[in-house]
């Protein structure tokens, strides 16, 4: 589905990514994590298209498809339920919703609309409401349910549980698990490191920009953390 | 010692800008009095353009307005040196402390650099407190302001009409001296703790504004101070026109030094000098062209310059940077490589200059 | 009481002259940041459509004027401010300074400096008079062709994917494209309703002028900037206050002033704008929007 390969991606003279690796194989959940600054987000802004690779590929279905703009990237079935959740504050709710179908031509948008508000009760309840009146973990949920309107081959999820209530990171965490039983395939930058590699089939570990390793299982996670983050840091625990 | 040879490291740019007007002016003469008159404009408009970059260029916030400043130091400076009896007949009802008031050039120039940033701060007190793009645009309303006070003032200013017998003090080497004052007196504020400040303001407001900075007081030191630069500009540029109207300081003027300014590149005074030096030789050369296409090209050449540098060089031709002797002496070389002379060609491949490609650029 | 109502009848039009002026260049500017100097040079091309097409019935000629307008801030949105697209609303505003002074400067190459009178039916600039109050044909055509635009704007606006499209845009464009939009859609939709508009104006314009020369843009770009500047730069209903308030200080200037001082009346109304920044330097309604 997804395969990067020696990406390099640049903020002016500031290299933010050295040439990493990765690939989603169809139906899988694969986890990015690692510390501030690592460039998890900047490895999926230019997934994206939001920025241009300085050097490496980007291919989407076999196609490669670096440099392409986001309207482009977004056609060929990749959405981004961005960090810090975007939605449109001054839009509604079911605005929202609607114009996350953007790329969509067939007469089903309506039927999709009731089938998130049927998931998501919340946004059937303010659906005439400006979205930024929401609550964090509304706004979250909004923003997984603008992505899906596109009828996603792949999503890519920043940092979902940032700035959460505990008891939300439970309930986008049990949502990523839900979409993942419902097969859609999935790329979640987190920073919460267990729960995401518990989750995950695979998850790669971010640092300095780099991959450092692989992991399959929270027992490889320890191995990192030791490794890299001075043993019991961020990685593991729950902000 | 060290405290010395930095001084004399920074003080070269200012020194080499001035020296490069110098020489341009010097070299005028020889063309005749058409070439003459080409350097006087050259280098008032070199004055004016690093007022208004005293301004624009350190803030970061462009002004559509300051020629507002340029016309009011032109007034001013002319009432107060043309001679009593000639304004009695001129203007019978100005008021008697003008009417009465009479000065030699010099000091006249000054005065009327300071009834410019008088207004200037009067300006300031709104205008300084606007964010970014709207102090622009507030600029731009300043200029409308002062074109229809010039424009309808006939007591004080004929109005529409042209203010006639302004004597004709600005020579070509006042013009010279005034240039080379302006560029190191607008030197010495951009490295002054002020400029600083203020230059810390343009690169990041927020973070200035956190690290102390109080960006609308220093916003505000640079529109007084731009405003009597380019005032006392304003005044040498009257005595140079001799008869003027309040349309000789408006869009047009605002035009041509944003312009230069942008060309140059607003990000350094190399930029603000640069840019009408440049302008001066491009206006020049499509004028020549003018004899064929009519009227027009000269504007419409310098307009679509400008687009290509913001298109393809935002940051001006000088991009930021000032000019140094080691620029100076890159820039020697690789004209000498370019003839290919390739001894120096060896001897400079110690100097700083990244390109390497005229190893096999040059001819053969 | 009657010259009261007559004051208030002349602010309402000229207001509404004022909100058509205004309402296209805060829209760009809310879209993309975009300060468009350039605007009253789109007015002035629609002059010297009216001026071309003089020979062609009205209606027609208008149609046609309208159609090169669009066309000419589609062509100037291309060629110019696509390249500079994404840089700091300083560069693209005098990206915009820029190219009104070339199209300025073209006009007066192809026209010549003299204005070019254009003949309007009589009636637009014939009074009504209703219960002593004097209403001019052009007053109530700006009012009924603001109130056309202003109501059509946000019904499309509320009402159509595209102007859905647009509202998104606005508040955050990457997010937007993120979803799909196409930024160059967009875009291009906002320069053609501001074509639009500015075709408008331009008939409003000489109608009240009688003629096109190369400058005429200047004086309605000014009111236009001062009015989206009062309301707080990048929204849309202080543009629309602001070119309210433009409209109502002119006429009272215009009442108040000496005779000998009315020729100076706009230097009056922005001074009393400088005036009101003093008080609120960050508009009327300001827009919390941070743009990238």
């Amino acid at each position: 589905m997804l395969r990067v390969d020696s990406l390099e991606v640049r903020y002016g003279r500031l290299v933010a990514v050295h040439g990493i690796s990765l690939e989603v194989g169809d139906g899988e959940c694969v986890g990015l994590i690692g510390p501030n600054g690592a460039g998890k987000t900047t490895t999926l802004s230019a997934i994206a298209g939001v920025l241009s690779p300085a050097s490496g590929t980007i291919e989407i279905g076999g196609e490669s498809v670096g440099g392409e703009p986001p309207e482009a990237i977004v056609r060929r079935g990749v959405s981004l339920v961005p960090e810090g959740r975007r939605i449109f504050t001054t839009l509604t709710v079911e605005e929202n919703l609607r114009i996350g179908s953007s790329t969509r031509k067939d007469g089903e948008v309506d039927a999709d609309i009731d089938r998130m508000m049927e998931r998501f009760p919340v946004l059937r309840r303010y659906a005439a409401t400006h979205a930024g009146k929401l609550s964090g973990g509304e706004q979250q949920q909004l923003a997984i349910a603008r992505a899906l309107m596109s009828r996603p081959r792949l999503l890519l999820l920043d940092e979902p549980s940032l700035g959460l209530a505990p008891l939300m990171v439970d309930l986008v965490f049990e949502l990523v698990a839900q979409l993942r039983e419902e097969g859609i395939t999935m790329l979640l930058v987190e920073q919460n490191g267990r729960r995401t590699v518990d989750l995950a089939d695979r998850t790669y570990v971010l640092a300095g920009g780099r991959i450092a390793m692989v992991a399959t299982g929270v027992k490889d996670l320890e191995e990192v953390e030791r490794a890299y983050f001075g043993g019991d840091a961020a990685v593991g625990t729950e902000a | 010692m060290a405290r010395v040879g930095g001084f004399a490291r920074q003080v070269q740019t200012p020194v080499l800008l001035a020296a490069l007007v110098a020489v341009i002016t010097l070299l005028a003469p020889l063309g005749g009095l058409a070439m003459e008159n080409r350097a006087m404009v050259m280098l008032l408009n070199v004055s004016i353009v690093v007022g208004l970059y005293s301004f624009a260029g350190l803030s970061g916030v462009l002004s559509f307005g300051h020629m507002s400043f340029m016309s009011i130091g032109a007034y001013a400076g002319a009432l107060i040196t043309i001679p009593i009896v000639a304004k009695g007949a001129l203007l019978p009802n100005l008021p008697t402390f003008i009417a009465h008031a009479e000065f030699s050039y010099p000091l006249a120039f000054l005065i009327a650099g300071g009834v410019a940033a008088l207004a200037a701060l009067i300006i300031s007190l709104p205008v300084a407190r606007l964010p970014a793009l709207a102090l622009s645009l507030a600029m731009f309303a300043v200029l409308v302001i002062a074109y229809q006070v010039e424009s309808n003032w006939n007591s004080v200013t004929r109005g529409r009409q042209a203010l006639l017998g302004v004597p004709t003090n600005t020579t070509l080497g006042v013009a010279l001296v005034l240039a080379a004052l302006t560029i190191f007196f607008v030197f010495a504020y951009q490295e002054s703790r002020f400029g600083l400040r203020l230059r810390a303001s343009r690169e990041n407001e927020l973070a200035a504004a956190a690290i102390g900075v109080n960006v609308v007081r220093e916003r505000r030191i640079a529109l007084v101070l731009s405003g009597f630069v380019i005032g006392v500009a304003g005044a040498a540029y009257g005595q140079y026109l001799g008869v003027f109207t309040p349309n000789n300081f408006y869009l047009e003027l605002t035009f041509l030094t944003i312009a230069m300014l942008v060309i140059g590149g607003s990000l350094s005074l190399t930029g603000a000098v640069i840019g009408p030096v440049l302008v001066a030789f491009l206006t020049y050369f499509l004028q020549q062209g003018e004899t064929v296409t009519g009227p027009g090209l000269q504007q419409i050449g310098l307009a679509l310059a400008m687009l290509l540098v913001l298109i393809f060089r935002p940051l001006g031709l000088t991009m930021g940077s000032e000019l140094k002797l080691s620029s100076l002496r890159a820039l020697s070389f690789s004209g000498l490589r370019r003839r290919g002379a390739s001894q120096a060609a060896n001897t400079s491949s110690s100097s700083s200059e990244p390109e390497p490609r005229t190893a096999e650029g040059g001819p053969r | 009481m009657t010259a009261l109502l007559q004051h208030v009848v002349d602010a309402i039009g000229l207001a509404s002259l004022y909100a058509l002026l205004a309402l296209p260049v805060a829209l760009i500017y809310g879209i993309m940041g975009l300060v468009n100097f350039a605007h009253g040079e789109l007015i002035m091309i629609g002059a010297y459509g009216l001026f071309i097409f003089a020979a062609l019935s009205l209606p027609l000629a208008i149609f046609l004027m309208i159609a090169v307008v669009i066309v000419a801030a589609l062509l100037m949105e291309r060629s110019a401010f696509r390249p500079v697209r994404g840089s700091t609303p300083e560069t693209l505003l005098v990206t915009s300074f820029a190219v009104s002074f070339l199209l300025q400067n073209l006009a007066l190459m192809v026209f010549g400096s003299r204005p070019k009178s254009i003949e309007t039916p009589g009636f637009l600039n014939k009074a009504v008079s209703v219960g002593g109050i004097q209403i001019e044909g052009v007053t109530i055509l700006s009012v009924v062709a603001a109130t056309v635009f202003i109501g059509g704007l946000v019904i499309f606006m509320r009402r159509t994917n595209f102007g859905m499209a647009m509202r998104a845009a606005a508040e955050d464009f990457t997010m937007a494209r993120l979803v799909g939009i196409r930024a160059n859609a967009v875009i291009s939709g906002t320069f053609a309703i501001s074509g639009a508009m500015a075709g408008v104006a331009a008939f409003i314009l000489v109608v009240q002028g009688g003629s096109a020369f190369a400058t005429m843009g200047l004086a309605p770009v000014i009111i236009a900037f001062v009015a989206t500047m009062m309301g707080g730069l990048g929204s849309f209903s202080g543009a629309l206050l602001g070119a309210a308030l433009l409209g109502a200080g002119t006429v009272a200037f215009e009442v108040v002033l000496p005779t000998q001082l009315r020729s100076s009346r706009e230097a009056f109304v922005y001074g009393g704008v400088l005036v009101l920044l003093l008080i609120r330097p960050q508009g009327l309604i300001p827009s919390r929007k941070e743009r990238v």
